[in-house]
């Protein structure tokens, strides 16, 4: 029997919305499928239909010529799934786990030694195999997770957004087991929502409120976008301006900053009239590029939202003095005899955006927390505005807003109460509550959501409402915490396009990320790898400092890995040295 | 300062108000508790099944067990021919308990001897055989005392006169469901209170609260408000149940209650900000209410006497802040008890909750480190 998944007509409806709304596709062995689409365009019950553990609503879906619905024990006993939060028994080692899974798939756990010092091997996992689940990294928990899934030896592997959350070293790594598996003729499906990995997958499903809009290579959907990407090179002032003003064109289609550049996708047919006028007033070159499979991306799905800031518009701007906005010296945090940061110091002047990055684990988390308040440093020091966080709390707390990964909104609060709560905590005034909530309201077009929950409106939406609460009180400071994790790119545009406003009128921004689209908006790049700072530097100049004769040009992913690895050899060497 | 107490103790309140759970556990659970801790929880015994091995079968034998039969206690009187018979109902919990005449019973009786008659108890029931033999041995003593008055050779001395002061007939539902009024309370309190920083900290709100100027004493203070409501509303309609649903009697005064329910509930509320202040989870701040809450109940002379406890037991009941209010629930319940001897057990409640709040601020600044 071919490895091979039949979609046919595929319809999964929940209440009166269809999540999936006639999808036909085919998904064959010895192949890596990509499913890709913005948040909420049904990929998970895509998944979970796919691993039987959904019914479909109509049309019907067969697993190496099994069908789903009638014979889903035989399905789940040649299907590998690994759900977005897998499973894992976090007081259980990585070998515990292991062995209940394999329990579980009613292996024979004496004759699976082999197997187990095999997926051990296969995930680098053997010299952490007695340590608890609870304790890995998130990149480790997902190899796990991956190990404990390939147990049965599957000739189907499902993988549900397998790396949200994942750091670039560990992502690549992901990445090579599923090609070795892919390579041993099993077909495996990867669903994503960041495009670069999409752009690697040999074939894609793109999906968007529920319907396939594309199918079939990669490649292919990027080569309808020939001649249509452009960059904007060596620009005098300020790029971020240029990106504004050229989203705002009527020629253009969608845009992004690109280290030191802005790249510009054209409109179907648009003359490049108007971009190379912004190229000449920014005194800079407009050069054609090879386009992106998420230029293709966003033009499939309609393009970019347009380059205006209505927040950023309301913001009076904070007078630019060039002054230090946050800072850091010595700063170190131990937890017992860990040392999450050693000796991090740097410096943000006002206006800038300094992008913290880093592998998971690395300490990158600790620090950021130390410079916004939320953890108190062992030694040294952290100030925001001039004031140190451990003195001045209450004074420094009021300049700095904040903005975590999971948009920490309060669920039982209507959207407009938690507007009025974020407003009242920061000690407004009356008058100015109402006046804030109003304006936010209508920036942001909350409108037809106050009275909703944050927890059940659209994703683009609470992010948002997040946004709208951590600005509230106008903060001087912003820091974001993986604002983006898990979003799809047209929500994640949205987004940098009220950061860069902000930042337009003076606001400074700090933000952690493992996304390295989001790297590249960044005026500058810390990067801190095993509890210490090891670059800071502009994102073109990183790349530059990670670049030989091998790979001239690297992307910022490659810069990062090889920043880290290269730092890992040295540690590594001094240590046996030691 | 103030606007942002406003603005957070706003937030609880609607956190609370919008959980339908929340609003139940307001409402139908001091009804329900009520209902069946007053109809069940009973320490009186009923429906009792005995046996008889009567070897004597004389007049007064007979006349025993006829009283017993009659007793409102009592469901069945079985005869049975020998102790063999006796045993296997016992071992089938057919019969709670037995009564064996011996052959000379009546004669004694008669003779104005002092007769024996023994009682067998299923020790495996040991609560409710005690109490039914306490009954037992009431009726043969009113019997003996109704020999004596009429016949002038008796000269067995009448036994003891207990007199019960403030329930004079042990009506246990008067004891027991005033109690239920502070436990409730309690429950809920700490419910309320020892979930909600966890479930913050879980949802990643807490760290937003945390960077906003908001002070730990602050956040303590809009936790505090909304439990301090509930428990308040709880532990008042509970009383309002007892009096009402269940006739309990009320001596006390009700605004002097009321006025001390509330320090009463404070207390609590700082023992529930302590646990959640710790708990990094939920599921935690779940395990610590077990912690605390069950050695609070047991020490706390809700269903053992305080007094009879050893005496690091009898120190250790004064930090529990159910032993003093449960002495002001009695107190107002079944006597008049006078302002001045509530304040004496009101108190205890200031310190407990001053004690517990400055730890649970402290704990969650310190948590910042």
């Amino acid at each position: 029997m071919a490895i091979e998944i039949v979609i046919t007509d595929l319809v999964k409806r929940f209440g009166t919305s269809a999540a999936l709304d006639g999808v036909s596709a085919r998904i064959r062995g010895g192949l890596l499928t990509g499913i890709v689409g913005p948040d909420g365009a049904g990929k998970t019950t895509l998944m979970r239909t796919l691993a039987a553990l959904m019914l479909p609503s109509e049309g019907s879906v067969s697993v190496c010529g099994r069908d789903i619905v009638t014979e889903a024990a035989a399905i789940h006993n040649i299907t590998g799934y690994m759900p977005q939060r897998f499973g894992l028994y976090e007081d259980l080692t990585v070998m515990e786990n292991m062995r209940l899974y394999a329990d579980l798939r009613g292996l024979d756990t004496g004759s699976s030694g082999d197997l187990f010092t095999r997926l051990l091997g296969f995930t680098g996992l053997a010299p952490f195999a007695g340590r608890l689940a609870g304790a890995l990294s998130g990149g480790m928990k997902q190899k796990l997770g991956l190990a404990c899934a390939l147990m049965a030896q599957p000739q189907v592997l499902l993988l549900d957004e397998p790396s949200v959350g994942v750091d670039p070293v560990s992502r690549q790594d992901l990445w090579r087991m599923v090609q070795e598996l892919v390579a041993q003729g099993m077909a495996v499906v990867w669903s994503t929502a960041y495009l670069d990995e999409a752009e690697r997958c040999q074939d894609v499903l793109l999906l968007n409120q529920g319907r396939i809009v594309y199918s079939g290579a990669p490649a292919a959907l990027t080569a309808r976008l020939q001649g249509r990407s452009y960059l904007i090179r060596d620009l005098t002032g300020n790029r971020r301006q240029a990106l504004t003003e050229g989203l705002q064109l009527a020629s253009v289609r969608d845009g992004v900053i690109q280290g030191a550049a802005v790249r510009l996708v054209l409109k179907e047919g648009a003359p490049q009239d108007e971009i190379a006028a912004l190229a000449r007033r920014y005194r800079a070159q407009l050069l054609p590029t090879a386009p992106r499979f998420e230029d293709a991306f966003i033009d499939l799905l309609g393009g970019g939202p347009g380059g205006r800031s209505g927040i950023a518009e309301q913001m009076p701007a904070i007078p630019q003095r060039g002054e230090v906005m946050v800072r850091c010296r010595d700063l170190t945090k131990r937890f017992g005899d860990f040392t999450a940061t050693r000796d991090v110091s740097f410096e943000v002047t006002q206006g800038e955006i300094l992008g913290l990055l880093g592998p998971n684990g690395a300490g990158k988390s600790t620090t950021f927390k130390m410079l916004c308040g939320l953890l108190k440093p062992t030694s040294g020091t952290a100030e925001v505005v001039g004031l140190d966080l451990r003195r001045h709390a209450g004074r420094a707390k009021i300049q700095l807003g904040y903005m975590a990964q999971k948009f920490s909104l309060y669920g039982p609060l209507s959207v407009r109460q938690n507007l009025d709560f974020f407003a009242g905590v920061y000690g407004l005034t009356r008058a100015q509550r109402r006046e804030r909530v109003r304006e936010m309201i209508q920036i942001f077009e909350l409108t037809p959501l106050l009275d909703e929950s944050p927890d059940d409106i659209p994703l683009g939406f609470k992010q948002r409402l997040a946004l709208a609460c951590a600005l509230m009180h106008r903060p001087k400071v912003l820091f974001l915490d993986e604002p983006t994790s898990g979003v799809d790119p047209i929500t994640r545009r949205e987004f940098w396009t009220h950061i860069t406003g902000l930042v337009g009128k003076g606001v400074t921004v700090m933000v952690t990320t493992h996304f390295m689209e989001e790297a590249e908006y960044c005026d500058r790049v810390a990067l801190v790898n095993r509890a210490e700072l090891i670059a800071l530097d502009t994102p073109d100049a990183l790349k530059a400092m990670a670049a030989d004769e091998a790979l001239p040009d690297p992307t910022m992913e490659q810069a990062f890995i090889r920043l880290i690895e290269r730092q890992n050899a040295i540690a590594d060497a001094r240590e046996r040295a030691a | 300062m103030l606007g942002r107490l406003f603005a957070s103790v706003l937030k609880e309140i609607i956190v609370f108000w919008r959980d339908p759970r929340a609003r139940a556990m307001l409402f139908v659970v001091p009804v329900v508790q009520v209902t069946v801790f007053g109809l069940a929880a009973t320490l009186e015994v009923h429906h009792v099944e005995l046996a008889v091995i009567n070897d004597d079968n004389g007049r007064w034998s007979r006349e025993l067990i006829a009283r017993v039969e009659a007793a409102g206690f009592v469901d069945r009187v079985t005869p049975v021919a020998d102790m063999a018979d006796f045993s296997a109902r016992l071992e089938r919990r057919q019969i709670l308990l037995g009564l064996q005449f011996p052959a000379d019973f009546s004669r004694d009786v008669a003779a104005g001897h002092p007769a024996k008659l023994q009682v067998i108890i299923d020790g495996r029931r040991s609560n409710a055989g005690q109490v039914a033999a306490s009954y037992l041995l009431a009726i043969a003593g009113e019997l003996g005392l109704e020999l004596a008055g009429t016949d002038p050779q008796f000269v067995e001395p009448p036994g003891a006169v207990v007199r019960h002061w403030f329930n004079p007939n042990l009506n246990y539902r008067w004891f027991m469901v005033p109690n239920l009024s502070a436990s409730l309370s309690m429950i809920i309190a700490l419910m309320i209170t020892a979930l909600s920083i966890a479930r913050e900290r879980e949802l990643g709100t807490f760290d937003q609260l945390l960077v906003s100027p908001s002070t730990p004493l602050e956040i303590i203070a809009s936790k505090t408000i909304p439990a301090l409501l509930a428990g308040g509303v709880v532990g008042l309609l509970t009383v309002a149940l007892a009096i009402f649903a269940f006739g309990a009697p009320f001596q006390g005064s009700f605004l002097l209650l009321a006025a001390a329910m509330f320090p009463f509930v404070f207390s609590v509320v700082g023992v529930g900000l302590v646990i959640s202040s710790i708990a990094r989870t939920q599921q935690q701040a779940v395990l610590g209410i077990f912690f605390v809450m069950i050695p609070i109940m047991l020490i706390s002379g809700f269903a053992t006497p305080v007094e009879n406890m050893p005496w690091w037991l009898q120190y250790l009941a004064a930090a529990s802040p159910l032993k003093h209010f449960l002495i002001v629930v009695q107190g107002s319940f079944l006597k008049s008890m006078p302002a001045i001897e509530v304040w004496h057990n009101v108190w205890p409640l200031l310190v407990i909750a001053a004690v517990t709040l400055t730890t649970a601020t402290f704990v969650v600044s310190r948590r910042l480190q």
